[in-house]
């Protein structure tokens, strides 16, 4: 490398060029990532594990869910992906004012999605569903006679704590993806980053997708298996 | 050597296109009565798919060309694997436990 070059400015010594660089962190990523993997990954084997011993009681859960919310959150969280990807490629084109728009755009779609998700949780509170809270009679059929009520089954309540579990660990990951990204954003203004050198750019870009990762699997498997 | 090739927007365009068209199919199939067993099969399925899209296309994935890196990217993916594939191999295969009704039908409290 032309020892003149401002890249050298990003380069460690520990290693010989910019590219071998981006390899090491971006393989140390991964080996982070397999972990997320693994943390969310049991949370979804138990609720399976849960979900087809006390199928009818996982099923009603299910269908208590708020899923026209739980859509619209998954658009919003699909679509911050796709910006993502494209900050990401503006970042290689050394186009930084695009990877400012863009990752302020995610960053505000993010806490539109931790809004609504707030939102739902309100509601379900209001329902009598979260499990510190959980009522057998619906909050809405209080007031009728007996014979009206369709009470809960008790293992709807785990059902609703597998549900509080996912959306909490995911909502907290989301929290963090979206400081990284501010973070990313303030550097990226401070000129911080260019063409050569955008390493950590992708980095929280590959973190990012994972909480979409994550979102998605939860609608799949927690809202919209109603039958 | 270029780790990640530029990849065109017209790839990334299209990706994001087929993961909503596959999120408004699985919103419309949530609707449709095909049973439990297909119903539930659709709709894990169809995130699967779009789960496979983010990981290979906007995790880059699919555009690595260092094959350790992939391998790291696939470990997490595996080990997930095994730890479904064992612990459903135990669960499916022992007696119900005395509190568990076999066909999992709720339970109801007394009061």
């Amino acid at each position: 490398m032309d020892p003149r070059s401002t890249d050298n400015l990003h380069l460690h010594e520990q290693f010989e060029t910019l590219q071998q660089q981006e390899y090491a962190a971006t393989l140390g990523m991964w080996a982070f990532m397999a972990t997320e993997f693994l943390l969310i990954g049991v949370l979804f084997v138990a609720y399976g594990v849960c979900r087809m011993r006390w199928p009818e009681a996982f099923r009603r859960g299910s269908s208590e869910m708020h899923y026209w919310l739980g859509f619209f959150e998954t658009a919003i969280i699909l679509t911050t992906s796709f910006l993502v990807t494209l900050a990401l490629r503006a970042a290689k084109l050394g186009n930084n004012r695009q990877v400012i728009a863009l990752f302020a755009t995610t960053v505000m779609l993010g806490a539109g999605f931790l809004t609504i998700k707030g939102t739902e949780w309100y509601l379900e509170y209001g329902e009598g569903l979260v499990p510190g809270y959980f009522t057998t009679i619906p909050t809405k059929e209080a007031h009728l006679p007996p014979d009206q009520q369709h009470p809960r089954p008790v293992q709807e309540r785990l059902f609703m704590l597998f549900y509080y579990l996912l959306t909490g660990t995911h909502a907290v990951h989301m929290l963090i993806g979206m400081g990284l990204l501010s973070t990313m954003m303030f550097l990226t203004a401070r000129g911080k980053f260019s063409a050569s050198y955008h390493t950590p750019i992708e980095l929280v870009g590959i973190y990012w997708h994972f909480v979409d990762l994550v979102w998605i699997f939860v609608f799949s498997s927690v809202y919209l298996l109603r039958q | 050597m270029e780790d990640r090739p530029l990849i065109p927007i017209r790839t990334y365009v299209l990706v994001y296109i087929a993961l909503m068209l596959l999120l408004f199919t699985n919103m419309a199939m949530a609707y449709v009565f095909l049973g439990r067993h297909w119903s539930n099969a659709i709709s894990v399925g169809i995130g699967a798919i779009q789960f496979l899209l983010v990981f290979l296309f906007f995790m880059h994935v699919k555009y690595y060309r260092y094959p350790l890196i992939r391998l790291f990217a696939c470990a997490g993916l595996f080990w997930i694997a095994l730890l479904l594939v064992l612990t459903l191999s135990d669960y499916l295969t022992r007696n119900n436990p005395p509190d568990a009704s076999p066909r999992g039908e709720p339970v109801f409290l007394k009061h």
